[in-house]
């Protein structure tokens, strides 16, 4: 399980994240939804190791990743997707694929890996010698979840997928990321579209002003009106659900 | 056609030697957004370490030398850099200065501020006939030496793992640390291949002045930084081609300038450095990113 408990980040003096706490259960699908500067790519950005915490702990199986760096954090089986894709844009959709499997020792299967991800997103496979950055954003949407991929991640955390893509990409994106957690890859899904995320996992966080005002299944947060009265921000006005922050 | 001939060789002789200097300053700009006024001082080094191993066998000095560059660059990660990951850059840079500064007064106490003479064989000197035009051997050798090192670099750089890994880190740091490039190990081994790179440069140019200085890593530098800001910052085969073009605009001015104004060449070729990025403060050879498409 990766667990995320009383995470404190700021940047300068402007608190991010104030006292987070969440849990993703191994095979679960979770999402974290909220309106912009809410603090969600902070808090992939500090579980991947990006960003330091003030206080508080990340643990992964019970080993402690808060500190660690994040080149050891993804050899721990936990990958992050970021917000803009990030793709290698000057190198080749193969070398952005190879750079994905470099935490591998086992080459000769990484190799092997990376033909079968090219089956999986054809489009890889048909433009693997062209720079990546000459690929659409719904391709280099694929790329970037395939070069995650390809560091066998046990979690995959990804950041606002659909963020500038048309409606039919952001269907598809979302179909790749069921198909994953059918296959038994557990997700925290950070986005902004917050119905969609919170009816496709199975369990989602609301993140406002850096708190977690508001958790539950999809039709806890909807029915209840817990995701509008979050977004519609009513500080205070938003429900503050028993144990939030706690998790 | 004998002065076309000539200018072609000179320029590129010149520029192959920016080349060297321009690359190992973008593979540490790249890697760690620092404009590194310290790689002046790995040529110093070279040069120094060529000085003082006169006696032995050339082949064997020019070793000596080139490792004393590559454990220079590899010390300078090592000791100063590193304690110092993630600061801004004006903070690196301002390091790299002390670094520059410090290496220099170290030459100066140990071994004075005196230019000093390199001994180096006489066919460094002399010049050839080929078909009927006249040529500098070194020349020749400084263009065949850094085609092949660049070709070899071009090999490391897009042949091997650690190469994809560098222009990975180059190209975005966080990302590349993300996918599982350790950064210590990638800004180290920009750190020696640009060690590596300036000494090369650095015997090079000793071979065409024959002395040391303290301060001799100043004017490559400073050509260096040039050309890998007209090329395009963050680019390495961008910084190679600005390289050749500044070097060929230095070599052109050079011949175009009458004898009594020859002095101002450099003041001449700045200027035009400032226009050209007035018009393109990206670079001459940066393409417009394509990387944020929807």
């Amino acid at each position: 399980m990766l667990e995320v408990d009383s995470l404190y980040v700021a940047y300068g003096p402007v608190t991010a994240l104030r006292g987070v706490s969440i849990k993703v259960e191994k095979g679960s699908f979770v999402g974290v939804v909220g309106p912009n500067g809410a603090g969600k790519s902070t808090l992939l950005n500090t579980i991947a190791g990006v960003v330091k915490p003030k206080s508080g702990s990340v643990t992964l199986a019970g080993s402690k990743l808060s500190g660690a760096r994040a080149e050891h954090i993804v050899g721990k089986h936990l990958s992050l997707v970021p917000e803009g894709r990030r793709i290698f844009g000057q190198m080749t959709v193969l070398e952005n694929l190879q750079l994905g499997t470099t935490v591998r020792k086992d080459r000769e299967q990484a190799r092997t890996h990376i033909t079968e991800m090219m089956e999986v997103f054809p489009i890889l496979g048909r433009f693997r010698d062209r720079r990546a950055g000459h690929l659409s954003g719904g391709e280099q949407q694929q790329l970037a979840i395939a070069r995650a991929l390809l560091a066998r991640p046990e979690y995959l955390l990804l950041d606002e997928p659909s963020a500038g893509l048309a409606p039919v990409i952001v269907d598809s994106v979302f179909e790749v990321l069921k198909r994953l957690h059918n296959e038994g890859v557990s997700i925290l899904l950070v986005e902004q579209v917050a119905h969609r995320t919170v009816e496709t996992a199975d369990h989602s966080y609301v993140l406002q002003h850096g708190n977690i005002v508001a958790r539950g299944t999809a039709s806890e947060l909807l029915q209840g009106g817990l995701l509008e009265a979050a977004y519609l921000g009513a500080d205070g006005a938003a429900p503050e659900p028993e144990g939030a922050g706690q998790a | 056609m004998n002065a076309v001939f000539q200018f072609l060789i000179d320029a590129l002789s010149l520029g192959s030697i920016y080349a060297c200097i321009a690359l190992g300053i973008a593979l540490i700009f790249g890697v760690m957004n620092l404009v590194n006024l310290a790689h002046g001082e790995l040529i110093m080094v070279t040069g120094y370490t060529l000085l003082l191993t006169h006696g032995l066998p050339l082949p064997l000095r020019i070793i000596i030398a080139i490792t004393a560059g590559v454990l220079a660059g590899i010390l300078m990660d090592k000791l100063a850099f590193r304690f110092i990951r993630g600061a801004k850059p004006a903070t690196l840079m301002i390091v790299s200065f002390g670094i520059a500064y410090l290496l220099q007064n170290l030459a100066i106490l140990f071994i004075g501020s005196q230019a000093r003479a390199v001994a180096l064989p006489s066919w460094v000197s002399a010049r050839i006939s080929v078909g009927g035009i006249g040529v500098s051997p070194l020349d020749l050798v400084t263009v065949l030496v850094t085609v092949l090192l660049l070709a070899g670099m071009g090999l490391v750089l897009y042949r091997t793992p650690i190469g994809r890994q560098m222009r990975a880190a180059s190209e975005d740091f966080t990302m590349a640390r993300l996918v599982g490039v350790k950064s210590d190990r990638v800004i180290s081994t920009a750190f020696a291949l640009a060690g590596f790179l300036a000494a090369v440069a650095g015997i090079l140019l000793i071979a065409k002045t024959g002395t040391v200085t303290p301060t001799m890593g100043l004017a490559p530098l400073l050509a260096g930084v040039v050309a890998t800001v007209i090329g395009g910052s963050g680019n390495l085969k961008a910084a190679v081609y600005g390289a050749y073009l500044f070097g060929a605009l230095t070599v052109a001015i050079q011949a175009a300038l009458p004898t009594d104004l020859v002095a101002f060449r450099d003041a001449v070729a700045f200027a035009l450095v400032i226009l050209v990025l007035i018009v393109r403060p990206q670079g001459l050879f940066i393409r417009r990113a394509v990387a944020e498409r929807v």
